[in-house]
C-alpha cells in the first residue's frame, strides 16, 4: 500500500496549482458548434432521449439537450489550466435552444477560487452567443482541484489529465 | 428573457400543445413530485462517454472515469462517473415536464457531493418547492437530487422551468 499524494504532473505536464489560478483571469474566447451526430452522441451515453434531439422540435429541426454545453465549456478552461479533480458544480441559465451546425462562440473568466474542508476549489464561467450576439446561454462550474485534502502531498506524476482539448499539444 | 415557442402560437393551440406535450398537469402545486429518472450505471458507460464527447485524442484513455490505475491515482477507490452523467438525469426529467419552458427560461444548479461507482443505480428525484411569478411566465422552481440504490444522495441542487402564466392559471 503506497502513501497517497496529491497529483502535480501528468502526461500534459504540470497540474495547475491553487495559487496559480487568478481570479478574473480572462479564458479567452472559443467557436463552437456541434452536428446531429454530436447531439445523437450525446443522447446515447447520457440515455437522454426526447422527440426533439432526434427528430422534429418547435423550433425548426432537432435542438440539443442543454448538457451538450458540458464539454466546450471545459475545454475552453482546460485551454489554460490543467486542471483534474472532480467536477463538483454546474449552473446553468437556458436562454435560447441550442441547434446543429450553427456557429456559437463562447467567452469565459475564472469567477472565484476557495478552500473548503480542505480541499481546493476553482470557479468559472462562460457565456455562449450567436452570430447574431443573442445570448444563448450561461454556465458556471466549479471543480476540486484534487479529490484528496491539502494536506496530502502534491508530488506525484498522474495519468489522467485535465488538460482536455490541448493534449495534442502535449505530445 | 426571449419569448418561446408560445408566443407563436395561439392560447388555444398553446393549450394544447401544452397538453398533448407535456406531462406535467395545471394543477400542480407546491409538493409535487417530478417523475423519476432511473439509470444502472455501468463501467461501459465510464469509458465509452469522454471519447464519444470529446472525440478519440482529446482526453487521456485512461482516466479516473475508465481506468482503475488512474482512479486510484488520483486518491479515488475505483473509476467513477462523469458529474454530467448524473445532472443529465435531472434536465432530462425538467425537458420531459417542461419542454420550452426548459429550454428556454430553464435555470439549474447542481453540485455533486458523493462519487458514484460503476455498480450503482441511481435515481434522479424531485419536488416542486415554489412557484415565482416572473412577468408573462411562472417560474416553477424544484428541490432535486439524485440518489444512489442505498438512498445516498449523490447530486443535490435545484432546478426550474417557466409556465406561461395564462396556462398556469387556467
Amino acid at each position: 500500500m503506497t502513501t497517497p499524494q496529491r497529483v502535480a504532473r501528468d502526461i500534459a505536464g504540470e497540474r495547475t496549482r491553487y495559487e496559480d489560478i487568478v481570479v478574473g483571469d480572462d479564458l479567452g474566447t472559443m467557436e463552437w458548434s456541434f452536428d446531429e451526430a454530436a447531439i445523437a452522441r450525446l443522447c446515447e451515453t447520457d440515455d437522454d432521449f426526447h422527440e426533439w434531439y432526434s427528430v422534429e422540435s418547435p423550433y425548426g429541426g432537432v435542438i440539443a439537450p442543454v448538457l451538450i454545453n458540458y464539454p466546450p465549456v471545459r475545454i475552453l478552461f482546460s485551454r489554460k489550466y490543467n486542471v483534474r479533480g472532480l467536477f463538483y458544480w454546474y449552473e446553468v441559465e437556458n436562454y435560447a435552444p441550442l441547434k446543429p451546425n450553427v456557429k456559437y462562440t463562447l467567452s469565459g473568466r475564472i469567477s472565484d477560487k476557495w478552500i473548503k474542508r480542505d480541499r481546493e476549489y476553482v470557479q468559472y464561467q462562460a457565456t455562449c452567443s450567436d452570430s447574431d450576439g443573442t445570448k444563448i446561454f450561461f454556465t458556471r462550474r466549479t471543480h476540486a482541484l484534487d479529490y484528496l485534502t491539502r494536506d496530502v502531498p502534491k508530488v506525484a506524476t498522474g495519468i489522467d489529465s485535465g488538460a482536455g482539448g490541448r493534449l495534442d499539444d502535449a505530445h | 428573457m426571449r419569448a418561446g415557442v408560445w408566443t407563436t402560437l395561439t392560447e388555444a393551440a398553446a393549450f394544447t400543445y401544452w397538453k398533448e406535450q407535456m406531462i406535467f398537469q395545471r394543477a400542480t402545486d407546491v409538493g409535487w413530485e417530478l417523475p423519476p429518472v432511473s439509470r444502472q450505471m455501468t463501467l461501459r458507460q465510464f469509458e465509452e462517454r469522454h471519447p464519444m464527447l470529446y472525440g478519440e485524442s482529446t482526453w487521456p484513455h485512461k482516466n479516473i472515469h475508465s481506468d482503475a490505475e488512474a482512479a486510484r491515482a488520483e486518491g479515488l477507490p475505483e473509476p467513477v462517473g462523469s458529474a454530467p452523467t448524473f445532472f443529465a438525469l435531472v434536465t432530462r426529467a425538467m425537458m420531459t415536464c417542461f419542454g420550452d419552458g426548459w429550454i428556454i427560461g430553464g435555470r439549474s444548479s447542481l453540485k455533486m457531493i458523493k462519487p458514484v461507482y460503476a455498480h450503482n443505480f441511481v435515481t434522479a428525484k424531485g419536488i416542486l418547492k415554489e412557484k415565482q411569478a416572473e412577468g408573462a411566465s411562472v417560474r416553477y422552481v424544484f428541490d432535486v437530487w439524485v440518489e444512489n440504490e442505498a438512498r445516498e444522495k449523490v447530486v443535490v441542487g435545484s432546478a426550474s422551468a417557466l409556465v406561461p402564466a395564462s396556462i398556469e392559471s387556467r
